[in-house]
């Protein structure tokens, strides 16, 4: 399989109107939560560019190495993590993988045990926005070359 | 729906509708509105009847149905046959219906929908690419990439299917 970057010309305002709703759905989130998330679903979602650049980013947050690894088993890393983590990397999770059906009412429940209205509305924007430049990434095939803070 | 007439079966015998688990235009209203920006110019450059095809296609995926109704009303006010929208399912054995140019942005929906199951593959980027340009490509690429966001904003949020009337922008925020 060839890893170079594919020919597609994504247009200025595409990528603008991105970048503005990305920035708009997580204002206010906690910035090393958000890098949680966002690891989480491009691993899901085998991205490799936003996976190299969440981590970098993360480290640059001061997330630990050791949170980092575990989160493809978080689950069983369950003590690294703190409830309300969980329950966002659950919602993470039900969201981006769709395509088994729904997000079922026990995962959204637990988030919504930890988060009011509106942090749940910033966290269902934030997992849909990565779930986003996870596509674009995939299908023009980024290359995962980011330099840390490039766009934090 | 506005009308009745379209089934024999009793509507007082189906199950009562569900409410939504919270409203984002409300609660993330810059989110929301940066999300329909980011629409406008994902539209741009689709062809509209390639446009649809594709937001029902991934939406059935997706199992959103609020987006099914929707876009399936939108095709259908814009000319759509019924036909064409029911065999979407399973295009792979209707692909008659469907032109090349269709088929190949209909498999390319699929594959940056399903993600989970690894990667875009090669044949179907170059299948796609025989048939787009560069810029359409991309343009393609942004229009599945925003049905897939709005499939798991409503899909999360449980937004209601079946009110919706083609062309309609009330479920949105206003500006």
């Amino acid at each position: 399989m060839s890893s170079s970057k594919r020919g597609a010309k994504v247009s200025l305002d595409v990528m603008q109107g991105l970048m503005a709703a990305g920035q708009a759905a997580s204002k206010g989130l906690d910035v090393r939560l958000k890098h949680l998330l966002e690891i989480r679903a491009s691993q899901i979602n085998h991205c490799a560019y936003c996976i190299d650049m969440h981590i970098k980013d993360a480290k640059l947050a001061g997330e630990t190495d050791e949170r980092i690894y575990f989160l493809n088993a978080w689950e069983e890393a369950a003590s690294h993590y703190s409830e309300k983590e969980q329950a966002a990397l659950a919602l993470t999770e039900a969201i981006t993988v769709l395509t088994d059906g729904f997000v079922p009412d026990e995962v959204y429940e637990r988030a919504a045990k930890h988060f009011d209205e509106r942090e749940l509305g910033q966290l269902i924007s934030t997992i849909t926005l990565i779930n986003a430049w996870n596509r674009i990434n995939v299908s023009i095939r980024n290359p995962p070359t980011y330099k840390p803070g490039e766009h934090a | 729906m506005t009308t009745n007439t379209e089934s024999n079966h009793s509507h007082d015998a189906r199950l009562p509708e569900h409410t939504p688990r919270l409203n984002m235009a409300e609660l993330v209203p810059d989110a929301y509105k940066a999300m329909i920006r980011f629409a406008t110019a994902a539209k741009k450059g689709v062809d509209p009847v390639i446009f649809e095809l594709v937001q029902i296609r991934a939406s059935q995926i997706n199992h959103c149905a609020f987006c099914v109704d929707m876009h399936t009303k939108d095709a259908l006010a814009a000319g759509e046959s019924v036909e064409r929208i029911v065999q979407l399912s399973a295009w792979e054995e209707s692909k008659h219906f469907y032109t090349a140019k269709e088929i190949a942005a209909i498999e390319l929906t699929e594959a940056v929908t399903v993600l989970t199951d690894g990667f875009v593959p090669d044949a179907v980027w170059e299948r796609a690419a025989k048939e787009f340009d560069e810029k359409e490509l991309a343009h393609l690429v942004a229009a599945i990439t925003l049905i897939n966001g709005w499939n798991r904003i409503s899909v999360t949020t449980r937004m209601v299917p079946g009110h919706y009337t083609p062309g309609s922008t009330a479920h949105r925020p206003a500006n």
